[in-house]
């Protein structure tokens, strides 16, 4: 089986189980994953552990040194133990009976399981591993800000510019992806994003290193997008068969979007970023339209990686966020949203 | 309305009439231009991957120039995925005996010539670990082996197996985002250098960017390497405006941390260990090895000697490689260390006549590691002679084996240049002229740490430090985001040129020519 296409499409069905994280003011939630591939690792290590000469009473010691949540590892230890559990291992509080300890350790390419199995005043080692590229990464927790995020798309693959078109009332939501040779459409069903279609962006292929995008959506007309290449310019339909079409010419880029939410006023604010480097954790603020470059954000949100671009959102509250994560390294697609705070 | 017309409305027209989509300043970007001042210790280097020795310490140098100009199958990122380099897609049997990699069509080699999966078997049939076969297929290449290689991606995004071509005069070519610059003041050591001939030390290479690079042209107009700048002079290098990054010692980069530079440490990539000149002889030979180890405070030597700028290594592979160095007792028992030392006979080595310990006298770590071993055996009443002598830098193989000096042991720093650890183990082990079992070093974690503990009791080497890679940086180098395995990743770096760059009169003097942008 193809490695690399079934890695993706692990993240792909993870991503799509697992959206809707509502991040609002502080709250802090973590993107939980389910890969077998962390279960099976712990099933195989519990199944050699108990293969091994053991006390029948321990205690166990269970401890992690990975980038993995202190939550997933909870799971993790609660599945070890009820595995050696149903093998007749009763485990005790405290420290009278012997420890049974089990530590998960990291390297470049793998998570380690060492279970190290008292037995007589001996000790035993066994090791599991699994390649940490079959495992979703965790989350950090995000700061305290003032405006609504919501996690709408994360992949292994570059996302140079996302949009969310308007739809009438009741309609089937739309996500447009920018990639480095496609756009790619994505309608929500059932509260999971499906792929619609994906048009191959003509001509050359931009170069992986410096590859930049921009998508725009004109309020006139939303089943259509305009694309901002370095040096062209196209369009797409999004819905039907047909190209994109490009054009030479130069390209302005949107360094920022204008939101506006009436019900707090009619004011108007700058969603801007504050545009690191990739190897950086970026800000994104907003600003009041009229306000000076100087003065101070109304609200922030220190992204946990660099802000990749910010198009258009459902409507004039919302924005699309593209995100590189510098935790897991995937490219995220927030929806940004206005929130009344009176 | 024409959709064009709309799409230039959008971009172009006032803020109101935008319907929320803004045109403003740009955002802060990737600059390109520039040249890179890198400072490095090593004398001189060999692109040619077949010429690297295993555990050397021009290893890095070699291994870090190379990635410029070269690239691999894979690279494996710092999320721990593998990510496609040369091969955008691969698969293996269920067995993990036959690999397949299909080859990335489109990429050129700087002087034009396409990139084929025979460029592929050639640049990596010499170099893969034994037992592995390579061959061209349609679409790539294929990698087989009698035995399951789980590790293979780990193997092939480290260490030497870079994708070339010689263009006939020897001079190798690749498809990276640099390519080796002969300038007229230096063009024939260049050329010697990255060539096989690997011959007279250059102190000052170049390599300017490939605009053929299927990755995109690098940032960088250029890297300026100068080669054997001590760690200290980098140091002031990179204050006065000199250099842009300087490979640092531990002791310098103590130092650098006081000033306004970044300093980047690697995870500990060089062992420091006491090899032993010969297999254990006699129960008093054991029991001397035995003393010696229980008399080491590797603890003690990692922070209070080095500082906290080393890791104390209880085994062979270090943990962030192996993950499971932590099982390893590395505790030190002098009372016990001692009770042993009671049991030697009088005319017994150390006791008798010390112990004589050989040392690269060009290494200070090593000299400074060695005074420690000594004083912590003398603590458990053995003594030990320290020898030292000179060995050309590069002349080793990491393993002690081409310092013919005449001691009882070793004092060696073995440099870890692959992802697998499996492979490292290996290399080590074959480095020190170990039985290494038919199937190579065992694949499966239990029985790899079995047996890595098991040639730890052999105790024909006393792992005792690890020590990381230190560099500096100025604060205009962006985009920096090294691995943890030591790969600098230059091609994605830029320099911010949005503040002035003031140098030093005598600076601009002496740098090289167009270093500056």
């Amino acid at each position: 089986m193809n490695n690399q296409l079934a890695r993706r499409f692990t993240l792909l069905a993870f991503t799509s189980t697992s959206l809707f994280f509502i991040f609002l003011f502080g709250a802090a939630n973590s993107i939980v994953a389910q890969p077998q591939a962390l279960e099976e690792c712990v099933e195989r290590l519990a199944r050699k552990a108990i293969a091994l000469p053991h006390e029948s009473r321990m205690s166990l010691l269970w401890t992690n040194h990975t980038t993995l949540s202190e939550q997933r590892a909870e799971h993790l230890r609660a599945l070890f133990e009820q595995r050696l559990e149903a093998a007749g291992v009763r485990f005790l509080q405290g420290e009278a009976a012997p420890a049974l300890r089990v530590s998960i350790e990291q390297t470049p390419s793998q998570f380690v399981f060492t279970a190290s199995v008292p037995s007589e005043g001996s000790t035993n080692v066994v090791i599991e591993d699994v390649a940490r590229s079959l495992v979703g990464s965790d989350e950090r927790p995000s700061n305290a800000i003032r405006i609504e995020k919501e996690l709408l798309w994360q992949q292994e693959a570059t996302i140079l510019s996302a949009v969310l078109p308007a739809v009438s009332t009741g309609a089937e939501k739309k996500m447009v992806l920018l990639t480095e040779d496609a756009l790619v459409i994505y309608g929500e069903e059932q509260g999971n994003w499906k792929l619609q279609a994906t048009k191959t962006l003509p001509g050359p292929k931009q170069p992986p290193r410096s590859a930049r995008g921009q998508l725009l959506v004109a309020e006139e007309n939303m089943g259509r997008v305009g694309i901002l290449l370095p040096g062209r310019r196209c369009e797409a339909n999004l819905a039907g068969d047909s190209p994109i079409v490009c054009s030479g010419g130069g390209s302005d880029w949107p360094a920022g979007r204008l939101l506006s939410l009436p019900a707090c006023g009619a004011q108007t604010w700058w969603l801007k970023s504050d545009g690191t480097d990739w190897t950086a954790e970026d800000r994104l603020f907003l600003r009041s339209s009229g306000a000076a470059k100087e003065s101070a954000p109304v609200a922030e949100w220190n992204v946990p990686g660099a802000v990749f671009s910010i198009g258009a959102g459902s409507t004039a509250a919302s924005a699309a966020v593209v995100v590189r994560s510098l935790l897991t390294g995937n490219y995220e697609v927030y929806r940004i949203e206005l929130a009344c705070t009176n | 309305m024409s959709w064009r017309a709309q799409i230039k409305r959008v971009l172009c027209s006032s803020v109101a009439a935008l319907s929320f989509v803004a045109v403003a300043e740009p955002a802060a970007r990737p600059q390109y231009g520039g040249v890179l001042r890198v400072e490095l210790r090593a004398a001189s280097f060999t692109l040619n991957p077949r010429r690297w020795k295993a555990g050397s310490a021009d290893y890095a140098t070699n291994e870090r120039l190379a990635a410029l100009v070269f690239d691999r199958l894979v690279s494996l990122d710092n999320y721990g995925r593998f990510q496609p380099q040369l091969s955008t897609e691969w698969s293996h049997n269920s067995a993990a005996k036959r690999w397949q990699f299909t080859v990335r069509t489109g990429v050129k080699f700087s002087d034009g010539t396409p990139l084929t999966p025979a460029d592929v078997v050639a640049a990596l049939q010499p170099i893969l670990p034994r037992g592995l076969q390579i061959l061209a297929t349609s679409s790539g290449v294929a990698i087989q082996s009698a035995s399951p290689v789980n590790d293979l991606l780990e193997i092939l995004a480290s260490g030497p197996y870079f994708i070339y071509r010689s263009n006939g005069k020897g001079v190798l070519l690749g498809t990276g985002p640099f390519v080796l610059e002969n300038t007229p003041a230096s063009s024939q050591q260049a050329e010697k250098t990255s060539s096989d001939a690997g011959g007279a030390p250059a102190q000052h290479v170049r390599f300017r960017f490939n605009e053929l690079c299927w990755s995109g042209r690098p940032y960088l107009d250029a890297v300026d390497v100068m080669l054997a700048v001590p760690p200290l002079r980098a140091l002031l290098d990179l204050q006065l405006g000199k250099a842009d990054v300087g490979e640092l010692s531990e002791d310098t980069a103590r130092r650098a941390q006081q000033s306004n530079l970044r300093i980047w440490a690697s995870s500990p990539l060089t062992l420091y260990a006491l090899k032993f000149a010969a297999p254990i002889k006699s129960q008093n030979d054991r029991t001397l090895r035995e003393v010696l180890s229980l008399s080491i405070d590797r603890n003690a030597m990692a922070r209070v000697l080095l500082q906290k700028q080393a890791d104390p290594a209880p085994s062979f592979l270090p943990q962030w490689l192996s993950g499971y160095a932590f099982l390893f007792d590395m505790e030190s028992n002098l009372e016990r260390a001692k009770e042993l030392r009671a049991n030697l006979p009088a005319t017994a080595l150390g006791t008798a006549q010390p112990l004589r310990v050989g040392l690269d006298a060009g290494n200070d770590l090593s000299k400074l590691i060695a005074e420690r071993v000594a004083v912590n055996a003398r603590g458990a009443g053995i003594m030990l002679q320290i020898v030292s002598r000179t060995t050309p830098r590069g002349a080793g193989d990491g393993a002690g084996n081409a310092a013919k000096l005449e001691s009882d042991a070793q004092l060696i720093s073995w440099r870890y240049t692959t992802l697998s650890s499996r492979d490292a183990l290996e290399s080590l082990a074959a480095a020190s002229r170990w039985e290494i079992p038919e199937d190579g070093v065992p694949t499966d974690a239990d029985a790899r740490y079995a047996w890595e503990k098991r040639m730890i009791n052999e105790k024909t080497i006393l792992p005792l430090v690890a020590v990381p890679d230190f560099a500096a940086l100025d604060l205009r180098v962006r985009n920096w985001s090294p691995s943890a395995w030591g790969e600098w990743r230059l091609g994605d770096v830029w320099l911010d040129q949005s503040e002035p760059f003031v140098a030093p009169r005598d600076a601009r003097a002496k740098s090289p020519a167009g270093a500056r942008p």
